[in-house]
């Protein structure tokens, strides 16, 4: 396993490198700009001043900068079928669990490194900005790690699958894609929910007021924002009392992909339907 | 492991596509020998040697290896062979020292000293990416991997395709050495008959999927000739003597599986020696019989 775990670091050394660059030097800007804010050059960033603009730099630092750490994940399982080295690995002595398993190691260790170093740069960001770090950020980041490891397992699936390098992006396209749709869609009820409730509330209270609709001191626009961070912020509640079951439960999944990738990989390379004309990876 | 006289036994392998079949087909490499399996292009070695290695399996009859059955102890064969393909199967990326440091970590058995001792001895650069090899360097580090993990068969695919005599006859050479240890044996496909008469102690012959001969080389070409005629000579011989004959305007050029029965039966007919290259032209031809 340890042979297959060193392969899947040094092929993936590049985008690594490429990614510790961005994420340093966005860091360093982030940085910059509270220095920037010290000496008050950053005016009305975000309409409210200096101290706003350096509040908004670290909260973006601190959990915007996650997604750059998605250059971390490994998933070179489409590069293995067009090298070839997915028929080679067939003549190791490796089991295909061993396989699959040391595949899912090297990436459990480069996100746990890569969400451990923003730990570490989070809280010189605390030093710097003058915030204080909070206990929820340890959570948030070892969601960010579990959520990233799943996705990445699920979309590697395809291509243990399928064999083939369009087929395994078109799935994990699909699946992505779905996943968006599905977030979209449920942000957009989320939203319509706020809005449908402010609105009902806005007209109560100008009839409670018996004042016009404009008159009022709140806006419908502000009471929808104030009713969907109430909901956000309740689902977030709910999220946190249930934490353990969405561990568990998608614990539980990655072992049945686990499981079906490992299977996949164990069939014989004639299994599938062979690519298409050209495409490498095909057993003749 | 217990002791065992083939490296590798194929009983009754059937596999079946659409279009082609591989067809009952059985034969042994001896261990200690190389086996020349040849074969035109689609004739199913690819077929045979990935059933070998379980790439794929086959839909009936056995495949064991030093005596070990290819599908139960698959996990154990594997530490002592090495597959060697007609291209190079490793990431473009990677460079050898790269693939030293993730071969050492798989095989128990991996000398890192041995590696780089044939990097050196194949001029191959340690620290270049693989994208940037030549195909005679991709092959000969093939090679070096295969050789530095005290493998005890290789198998190769077409390892040789591509190739110019140069890098061949090192190859070659390197292949010679490495059966100096009588544990050690090769099953080496190829349709390029003038290596396997250079090295192999015996030949199989395979074409659509059926085998054709199996045996020692010298038998085989001991056994086989070339018989060269008129044609109105031609008329007289008995076409079951025959495999199948080449006919041209000159006269005729048949190949016979039994030299020394057909030198006696035909006294008056000459009777040339027969290479592997004639012998697998005149058997792709043997269901025309006749052909020009």
């Amino acid at each position: 396993m340890k042979g297959i775990i060193v392969k899947e670091l040094f092929i993936s050394r590049k985008r690594f490198c490429i990614t510790a660059a961005t994420y340093f030097t966005l860091m360093l800007m982030w940085i910059l700009v509270k220095m920037s804010c010290l000496y008050g050059n950053i005016g009305k960033y975000a309409g409210k001043g200096a101290d706003e603009a350096a509040k908004t730099t670290y909260y973006f630092a601190v959990f915007g900068m996650l997604v750059v750490l998605i250059g971390f994940v490994i998933n070179n399982t489409g590069s293995d079928i067009m090298s070839r080295w997915n028929i080679y690995q067939k003549t190791l002595p490796m089991t295909s669990k061993q396989l699959v398993g040391a595949v899912y190691l090297a990436n459990a260790v480069t996100i746990s490194a890569a969400v451990l170093t923003h730990l570490l740069m989070t809280f010189i960001l605390c030093a710097i900005f003058g915030i204080g770090f909070k206990a929820f950020y340890l959570e948030v980041f070892a969601a960010f790690a579990v959520i990233v490891f799943f996705f990445n397992v699920m979309s590697m699936y395809p291509f243990y699958r399928f064999r083939s390098v369009k087929k395994g992006k078109l799935a994990a396209s699909v699946l992505l894609g779905g996943i968006y749709v599905g977030l979209y869609i449920a942000l957009y009820f989320f939203v319509n929910s706020s809005a449908q409730k402010a609105h009902e509330e806005i007209i109560r209270l100008a009839q409670e007021m018996n004042v016009k609709i404009s008159k009022l001191p709140v806006t419908e626009d502000k009471l929808a924002e104030e009713y969907l961070l109430r909901d956000l912020g309740k689902l977030t509640d709910t999220l946190l009392d249930f934490r353990w079951l969405f561990l568990i439960g998608a614990a539980l999944l990655t072992a049945g992909v686990f499981f079906m990738s490992a299977k996949a990989l164990d069939r014989p390379m004639d299994d599938t339907k062979p690519a298409k004309n050209g495409e490498k990876g095909a057993v003749s | 492991m217990a002791e065992y006289t083939n490296a590798i036994e194929i009983k009754g392998i059937t596999k079946r596509y659409d279009g082609f079949t591989l067809d009952d087909l059985s034969f042994n490499v001896p261990k200690g020998s190389i086996m020349g399996f040849v074969g035109q292009n689609g004739a199913g070695k690819t077929t045979t040697i990935n059933t070998i290695l379980n790439i794929i399996r086959a839909d009936e009859g056995s495949v064991s290896v030093f005596g070990l059955d290819n599908i139960k102890d698959e996990k154990e064969i594997k530490k002592s062979i090495a597959a060697i393909f007609d291209e190079l199967p490793f990431h473009e990326t990677l460079n050898a020292k790269n693939l030293n440091s993730i071969l050492k970590r798989i095989f128990d058995e991996w000398s890192s000293e041995t590696f780089f001792n044939y990097l050196d001895r194949f001029s191959l650069p340690s620290k270049k990416k693989f994208g940037q090899f030549s195909k005679g360097m991709k092959m000969k580090l093939q090679i070096a991997a295969a050789l530095s993990h005290n493998a005890k068969l290789l198998i190769m695919d077409e390892a040789t395709t591509g190739l110019d005599p140069v890098v061949r006859n090192e190859i070659l050479d390197i292949f010679l050495e490495y059966l100096q240890n009588e544990e050690h044996s090769i099953l080496m496909s190829s349709h390029i008959t003038s290596d396997l008469e250079k090295i192999a102690d015996s030949v199989t012959f395979i074409d659509k999927g059926k085998l054709l001969i199996t045996g020692y080389k010298d038998d085989v070409l001991n056994s086989h000739g070339i018989l060269k005629c008129s044609r109105s000579d031609y008329e007289s011989i008995d076409k079951n003597d025959i495999i199948s004959a080449r006919i041209t305007e000159f006269g005729v050029e048949a190949l016979v599986s039994d030299k020394s029965g057909c030198m006696k039966k035909y006294s008056g007919a000459v009777i040339d020696p027969a290479a592997l290259d004639d012998i697998m032209v005149y058997y792709v031809n043997r269901n025309k019989k006749e052909w020009s």
